[in-house]
């Protein structure tokens, strides 16, 4: 399996001003002053040894949108968020108009971060295209609707050519999507939220996004463990730190970083992917929480050590 | 976890690892402490001497209690964090939810002179 993202960040898309852009620029060529480049390949190899991730590269800014890819199997795409239009250009390159697809969506909740992606997505207005949009909300459909009605949006959801099923997914029903067995976990988040476990050929990735680990009671705790259980994958809701989570932003249905980390060294997990990044946070501030991330897990591991790191859009893990 | 009163200050001091074995009994006894002295107008230090490393639900234990002394007059301060408490401190944030202090004894100078006296007679024991 491979998984691929394509939107990351939480609750808005957002993108990186120029001035953003100039900061980067700036910092590499303080970096590189007085050094002489012998050809292309020296400049990147500069580039991934001197430059941080931060100074060379970014996050991205698309909402909730990840891939992943089982060979042999239909597309299986979490979430529609703004990342989905990319996804989207991807597939008419390599496939154009004439060869019709079969794209099993499985959505989190219908907040407009994780549906935005759909009118932007070109194979949904292709004849001969099947979405089967999955979920565990009895609202989906009506929000894909809504979201393209006057006087919001200009083309109706009847004219996506495609051909649209929706199918109802029910928590502790294992359902058969070709040959990919999917767990479905309800999540506390404002009118819910749905958790996926993908897993196939021994494997196994977990999609949990939008979920508040409040840690209230150890037997909601404990079900989450279990659906994490050996995970090789999680990708995690962190959008707020620790204190933040639990006072100012207490109810607003996100988890923090460190609560993944806890979260995973229960289950057992062993790569955690941190996810739903907060739109305030910029490429150094989100460095910098991984880097603290990967050191409380480095203090409080008590067994073997978990593989952490943060989804930024392009990110391409190899399960 | 032991206590300690000079004058209105107690010192708390629990022991150990704080992680989801532990966390239930550490915040219903920090917030039985917390209870009684909102009630006798006390205030709280907690010696995090003895605290080797505490996860997020040990940390939600401190939040709880911090949420229910800023009902009352009482403040609840923050001391003599190990090292790597210190870093899951600045981590999580909580170093912006409690005010800190190196030391006990520094913690106990922001409390009246009663407090230092008494903590003093104390450490010359
Ligand atoms: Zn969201
Ligand atoms: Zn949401």
């Amino acid at each position: 399996m491979k998984v691929h993202f394509w939107g990351t960040r939480g609750s808005l898309p957002v993108s990186l001003t120029g001035d953003g852009i100039r900061k980067k620029v700036f910092q590499a060529l303080q970096k590189a002053n007085g050094k002489q480049f012998a050809d292309d390949t020296a400049i990147s190899d500069f580039m991934d040894s001197e430059l941080a991730f931060h100074q060379r590269s970014g996050f991205g800014g698309s909402s909730s949108c990840v891939e992943i890819k089982v060979p042999g199997q239909d597309y299986i795409v979490c979430d529609m968020g703004s990342g989905l239009r990319e996804l989207g250009q991807q597939i008419m390159q390599e496939h154009g108009p004439g060869k019709p697809q079969t794209y099993n969506i499985f959505m989190s909740h219908p907040h407009w971060d994780h549906i935005m992606g759909l009118p932007f997505f070109p194979p949904a207005y292709i004849p001969g295209n099947k979405l089967r949009i999955h979920g565990g909300h009895d609202t989906l459909e009506q929000a894909l609707r809504k979201q393209q009605e006057d006087p919001c949006f200009p083309v109706h959801f009847d004219f996506l050519g495609a051909d649209i099923e929706f199918i109802k997914l029910t928590p502790s029903e294992p359902f058969q999507c070709g040959d990919v067995t999917v767990h479905t976990i309800r999540q506390p988040h404002h009118g819910d939220s749905y958790g996926y476990r993908f897993e196939n050929s021994g494997k196994a990735v977990v999609y949990s996004t939008d979920a508040e680990h409040k840690l209230e009671s150890e037997e909601e705790t404990a079900e989450f463990v279990d659906f994490f259980k050996s995970a090789d994958l999680l990708i995690f809701d962190a959008m707020y730190t620790m204190a933040d989570m639990i006072s100012v932003k207490e109810d607003w249905g996100h988890s923090s970083n460190i609560i993944g980390v806890d979260l995973c060294h229960r289950a057992g997990v062993k790569h955690y992917c941190m996810f739903h990044h907060e739109p305030v946070f910029g490429d150094k501030a989100l460095s910098e929480i991984l880097a603290e991330t990967i050191r409380y897990e480095e203090i409080i591991r008590d067994g073997d050590a978990l593989k952490v790191s943060s989804a930024y859009d392009g990110l391409e893990i190899v399960i | 976890m032991n206590l300690q009163e000079f004058a209105e200050v107690v010192v708390l001091a629990p022991m150990g690892r704080v992680d989801h074995t532990s966390a239930e009994s550490f915040q219903s006894e920090l917030l039985e402490h917390v209870g009684q002295c909102a009630a006798a107008d006390k205030h709280i230090i907690l010696d995090m001497s003895g605290i080797d490393y505490m996860s997020s639900v040990g940390l939600r234990a401190l939040m709880i209690a911090s949420k229910e002394s800023k009902k009352t007059e009482m403040s609840i301060v923050v001391s003599a964090l190990q090292p790597d408490m210190k870093e899951i401190f600045e981590i999580s944030r909580f170093h912006f939810v409690f005010k800190t202090f190196d030391t006990t004894a520094e913690a106990i100078k922001g409390f009246s002179d009663a407090a230092v006296a008494a903590w003093s007679a104390g450490q010359e024991d």
